[in-house]
């Protein structure tokens, strides 16, 4: 009789190759980690509304800023004026005097997040007597954190010359989320916020005059 | 040149070839899975999954029939860009859909051939399948995870190589009936592995 083995090793080794991981992780540039998502009001008819503005300041709404995010305020604001141009609208220059049928309002968030690896709770298995033993990250000193910071730009669209209750609140027919990681230099930076407020009303079409 | 395949593969995973293949009462089998989705499947997830694994067990109620119980896990991964439109909302950005499917069932299999040789089958599984979808987009995630009654029919074929172990091949067409939160999963397994006799 012969002696029939299969390496006993094999098995599980191969199965822990294909199933490392039930999310088996992706390599990402700064750049496809960008989204750029738009809500719209599918019942509005946005060609019937001429004039336009926008505020000359970008509002902070929070979180971890310091002056130097500001530096890209003027490029935020232009970029939402001459998209709002290309569509056909026509830019109220006066606008404290003269209500522009619609106003693009503009805010930011810039957060800064703090990551803890996480140490899972092990089943010792693999020592006797089997029990919970230290976990994944208990053989290492220390626990890596790591620290990333995004950053939100948000437009909302409004009417101001109209109100739709009784508190003569304004409602919002359009809102764009523009979010990121805030790393870089300055000029891949506002290379990104370019690309994004575009994006945002590329994919409006519904826009325009 | 089948065999001759065979016998290649046993080698390879330190197996000596027993001439006289004996007949069992339980099989444990450890195969290898990949994945071919079908369906609202599909169009949620439409590239193939190379990552797979099927835990059976099999009890010989008689020279052609079995009944046992098999647990499974396919992971299926999709990466997609542009701009992704529901209702009143586009999102732009880089997609990774990840669906996990994990079926555990109870079987039943009808053999064909004889004892100790090689054993065509056709078989069945009925149980319950965990469903773990993800859709990452940008630094957003958003998950979906369920339990849905399942099943499969199989087509297979266990071929021994040795007086106590085999190579099992089969197909199977795993199916996840759509819950109130998710859509159905199906797909296609192609399994190859190695089954243990007692």
């Amino acid at each position: 009789m012969s002696i029939v083995r299969c390496n006993k090793w094999i098995t599980p080794v191969l199965v822990y190759f294909l199933l490392s991981d039930c999310y088996p992780g992706e390599d990402f540039t700064v750049e496809e980690l960008d989204t750029v998502s738009t809500f719209y009001e599918s019942d509005e008819d946005y060609s019937s509304y001429t004039t336009f503005a926008v505020p000359d300041s970008v509002v902070r709404i929070g979180g971890d800023m310091d002056d130097s995010e500001g530096k890209f305020d003027a490029l935020i604001l232009e970029k939402v004026r001459s998209n709002m141009r290309d569509l056909g609208y026509l830019e109220e220059t006066d606008a404290e005097n003269n209500t522009a049928d619609l106003v693009v309002l503009v805010e930011l968030l810039v957060q800064n997040n703090t990551v803890i690896a996480p140490c899972y709770p092990g089943w010792g298995w693999w020592y006797w007597p089997p029990g919970w033993g230290p976990g994944w990250c208990g053989g290492f000193p220390g626990v890596p954190v790591g620290q990333y910071t995004t950053g939100t730009i948000t437009l909302n669209m409004i009417t101001p010359g109209q109100t739709f209750n009784a508190d003569e609140e304004v409602q919002i027919i359009w809102s764009a989320f523009l979010n990121g990681l805030v790393t870089g230099s300055d000029a891949s930076i506002q290379q990104r916020i370019e690309t994004n407020v575009d994006q945002a009303f590329v994919q409006s079409s519904y826009l325009g005059r | 040149m089948f065999k001759k395949y065979i016998i290649i593969i046993a080698f390879t995973c330190g197996v000596f070839i027993e001439g006289n293949a004996q007949a069992w009462d339980w099989a444990t089998s450890v195969t290898y899975s990949f994945g071919l989705p079908t369906g609202d499947l599909k169009d949620f997830v439409e590239s193939s999954s190379a990552r797979g694994v099927v835990f059976e067990a099999r009890n010989l109620q008689s020279d052609k029939f079995s009944v046992g119980f098999s647990v499974g896990w396919q992971v299926f991964k999709d990466r997609l860009e542009g701009t992704f439109s529901q209702e009143e909302v586009d999102i732009t950005g880089t997609q990774v859909r990840y669906v996990n499917t994990i079926p555990i069932m109870v079987t039943g299999h009808y053999y064909l051939g004889e004892p100790g040789g090689v054993r065509p089958y056709v078989g069945a599984g009925i149980g319950t399948v965990s469903s773990l979808q993800r859709v990452d987009v940008g630094l957003f995630q958003v998950s979906n995870n369920n339990w849905h009654f399942g099943f499969y029919p199989e087509l297979g074929v266990y071929i021994p190589v040795a007086f106590d172990m085999g190579i099992n091949l089969s197909a199977k067409y795993n199916y996840a009936v759509a819950t109130s939160d998710s859509f159905d999963y199906s797909y296609l397994a192609l399994s190859v592995g190695f089954a243990w006799l007692r």
